[in-house]
């Protein structure tokens, strides 16, 4: 053993990187970087910075401190928006996780393999493709408030109704949830076929060696593998829930009164269609902020530190 | 690899570099290639529209054969229209139009966002010489003009000639009534009355419908007006109340439907060719839209037999007894941006005066039903074939317009909320006004808005 511990210690110098080697990942994170920084960065400090103002269409502005966020929690349509928003949000993900849930566990456990439910898979991801203007225009063709309406025609056709029900003016966040929900469904419904198509097939049959019921395997097999996935789309939805805007302005504009307006939809609002830029920017901050506590709520609840902990081998 | 990096990297800066900036190549003016010739450049921003682009094609080339003598030619470069916003962004990156158009509602912010600048010219101007003294008003802004008023419109009710017979009107009188309504004799009462009557023996389906929610109208009738000009102030007044009462009286006597805000015009003329809207309150375009429902685009003279066997319409009668009638518009104005210095400005100037030629206006006419504005272009024969423009054209003397304060949206939906309370959640009118109240009072900037008893 001595000569080996006698042996001089392999000297050199150690070895470095080449320096255009450690340019590399920089040079190919940079392109993408100035992007994320011209498109995502700049406007969202220019956000935070014209919050300060009381920048209008006169694109003249003028610092005025706090003043815009004391006026977003002085606004006496406060409570009633943040009331619809989580009326829109929680509803808007509940029934989409739902239903995303039961559609994949359906096609992909109890269907799977068969072209049906390839078929069903598909026809739920027709209304996610369709361009949102259009998708608009079928619901606003549904709900008609004439008798040009489909739905209002078939109640008037079979005597339902003996006039035309303005449905919008009755029902329109009901409205505004299905239409958002139908579109949003495909999804979550993908990420979690996936997950379940993940299940080695091994695992079903050796439940059903054992005398496993339908029920068991759903819950103990499926359920504890789509914990992850269930944890993405949740927050991923609900951060998209929270700040979407597009199809209740397509479809009800906020209306009627503000029955329909989220906060997101206020702040638009407020800076587009009536130019206080400033004021506008100050809401979409609460946006901002009320999506950033529900994300930490969720990852918390998910136990998210559990997923990213490096996997362990017992002894 | 090392070439493959920096190419993508070149490839994705140097297409932003592209996208963000351009060649100067909109130099103002230029020589001509023969060296005599100067060629000055304008760039006019709008949509294809009406007969808008081709009259301003058509004013080139007339401005062109003027300019001849003078060895100057004018070039139009044209811009697509866009919208408010795009036009406030593109103003930042210094790319405002030379000529653009817009509604006559927004000079106010258009000149605090410095994206207009005055053209007192309009002053002297042969082409604006004969306009009538509102159209004057509604160019002038702040002591300046800066706009020239570019198409007009007015707001007759149409009325279902049907219906009237139904309630037992005869032809005389049917044709009389307007007549009526001028002289103050009929009233905006009188009509709900008729819509009332006309949907209890179920002559039709719907009392009154209106343009989108451009309820001005019936604002006028009252007498709530909603604006000072003197001091560019919106104004807060108890009179709202009396036309929410009237809002909430119709609803209850179902001459309002709830759902009227959702029926547009492009929903209402089908219905009222059908015959099931006793009453439809909107522009002078109406005209137009009843003819495409009917699929008589091409048939003009066959749709005015039509129009005038069932259809009867008069002016936005007043609510009060003896009242003058009202009217309504919202005209498209020509502005000129801030670019356009004073050696251009002459030509600028002869350019938009072409643009108003009475015979290009009659081309947009044709093309938008939408009315000329000066009194030379009312004479020209093809106008006055047309029956219904040319005998509706004397309501633009009763036409009042939106005004040009910045705070006019913030105002207007704080209004259409209370109308809002009292469609939907069956509000009274002093609810309705109380809550029009708070949130004008709470959107509205306290130094732009007059409080009155």
């Amino acid at each position: 053993m001595d000569h080996l511990t006698d042996r001089p210690a392999a000297v050199g110098p150690a070895y470095r990187k080449p320096f255009k080697k450690k340019i590399y990942p920089y040079l190919f994170i940079m392109p993408f970087a100035a992007l994320v920084l011209v498109f995502f960065v700049l406007p969202a400090l220019a956000t935070v910075a014209m919050s300060f103002t009381d920048l209008n269409a006169s694109m003249k502005p003028k610092f005025v401190g706090l003043e815009n966020f004391k006026r977003v929690f002085a606004d006496y349509n406060l409570p009633d928006i943040l009331r619809n928003t989580a009326i829109f949000a929680v509803l808007s993900l509940a029934i989409s996780l739902l239903f995303a849930l039961v559609i994949s566990v359906a096609t992909q456990y109890f269907l799977k393999g068969k072209i049906a439910a390839v078929v069903y898979r598909v026809l739920w991801l027709i209304p996610s493709i369709i361009p949102a203007v259009v998708y608009v225009t079928f619901w606003k063709y549904l709900f008609d408030p004439t008798e040009g309406g489909l739905v209002n025609r078939i109640l008037l056709q079979f005597g339902l109704e003996s006039d035309p029900v303005s449905w919008f003016s009755k029902a329109a966040m009901a409205i505004v949830i299905l239409a958002t929900v139908v579109s949003t469904i495909s999804g979550g419904m993908i990420l979690l076929s996936a997950a379940i198509n993940s299940i080695p097939e091994d695992l079903y049959k050796a439940a059903k060696v054992d005398g496993a019921s339908e029920k068991s395997v759903i819950l103990k097999i499926i359920m504890p593998t789509l914990k992850w996935p269930l944890m993405y789309i949740t927050i991923s939805e609900l951060i998209g829930f929270v700040s979407s805007y597009f199809f209740i302005m397509l479809l009800t504009n906020g209306g009627p009164m503000r029955d329909t307006t989220t906060l997101s939809l206020y702040a638009y609002q407020q800076a587009f269609n009536l130019k206080y830029y400033g004021y506008g920017a100050a809401v979409s901050l609460i946006v901002v902020a009320i999506s950033f506590v529900l994300t930490l709520l969720f990852l918390r609840l998910f136990d998210f530190d559990e997923m990213i902990k490096p996997s362990r081998i017992e002894d | 690899m090392k070439k493959l990096v920096l190419g993508a990297l070149g490839l994705v800066l140097g297409t932003g570099l592209l996208a963000g900036c351009s060649a100067d190549n909109e130099a103002a003016e230029a020589a001509s290639s023969d060296g005599k010739t100067k060629q000055i450049t304008i760039s006019v921003r709008e949509s294809t529209w009406g007969a808008r682009k081709d009259n301003f094609i058509e004013a080139e080339k007339r401005l062109n054969e003027d300019l001849k003598a003078e060895g100057v030619q004018v070039k139009i470069d044209w811009w697509p229209g866009i919208g408010d916003d795009e036009l406030i962004l593109q103003a930042q990156a210094g790319k405002v139009a030379d000529i653009f158009m817009n509604s006559s509602v927004d000079i106010g912010w258009e000149l605090n966002a410095g994206i207009i600048r005055e053209i007192d010219w309009v002053k002297d101007s042969a082409a604006f010489k004969d306009v009538p003294e509102s159209y004057t008003d509604i160019m002038k802004y702040d002591g300046h003009y800066y706009g020239a008023i570019q198409d007009m419109d007015a707001s007759p009710v149409f009325i279902s000639r049907q219906a009237l017979e139904g309630l037992g009107w005869t032809a005389a009188e049917i044709d009389g009534l307007r007549g009526r309504v001028d002289a103050g004799d009929f009233t905006f009462g009188d009509l709900e009355q008729l819509a009332e009557q006309a949907k209890q023996k179920k002559l039709v389906k719907m009392g009154f419908a209106v343009e989108d929610t451009r309820f001005e109208g019936w604002n006028y009738a009252f007498g709530n007006y909603n604006y000072n000009a003197e001091q560019n102030k919106m104004v807060l007044t108890g009179k709202t109340k009396n036309v929410y009462d009237f809002w909430a009286d119709a609803v209850s006597r179902g001459v309002i439907d709830k759902s009227i805000g959702e029926i547009g015009t492009d929903k209402a003329a089908p219905m009222f060719v059908k015959g099931e809207i006793f009453a439809e309150f909107a522009r002078t375009e109406f005209y137009q839209l009843m003819r495409e429902a009917k699929g008589m685009q091409e048939d003009t003279e066959g749709f005015d037999k039509w129009f005038n066997e069932n259809v009867v319409w008069i002016p936005i009668p007043s609510a009060e007894k003896g009242g003058k009638p009202v009217s309504y518009s919202n005209p498209a104005m020509i502005y000129v941006g801030p670019s356009v210095d004073d050696e251009k400005m002459p030509y600028v100037q002869k350019l938009i005066e072409h643009v108003l030629d009475p015979d290009l206006q009659i081309n947009h006419t044709l093309a938008s039903g939408k009315l000329p504005v000066t009194p030379e272009a009312q004479e020209d024969e093809r106008f006055k074939k047309l029956d219904f423009y040319k005998d509706h054209a004397y309501l633009l003397e009763l036409t009042r317009t939106r005004p040009a304060q910045p705070d006019y949206a913030t105002y207007t939906q704080a209004y259409v909320l209370g109308v809002d309370a009292i469609l939907t959640k069956g509000q009274t009118a002093e609810q309705a006004y109380e809550l029009f109240r708070k949130d004008a009072q709470q959107n509205v900037p306290s130094d732009r808005l007059l409080i009155e008893p």
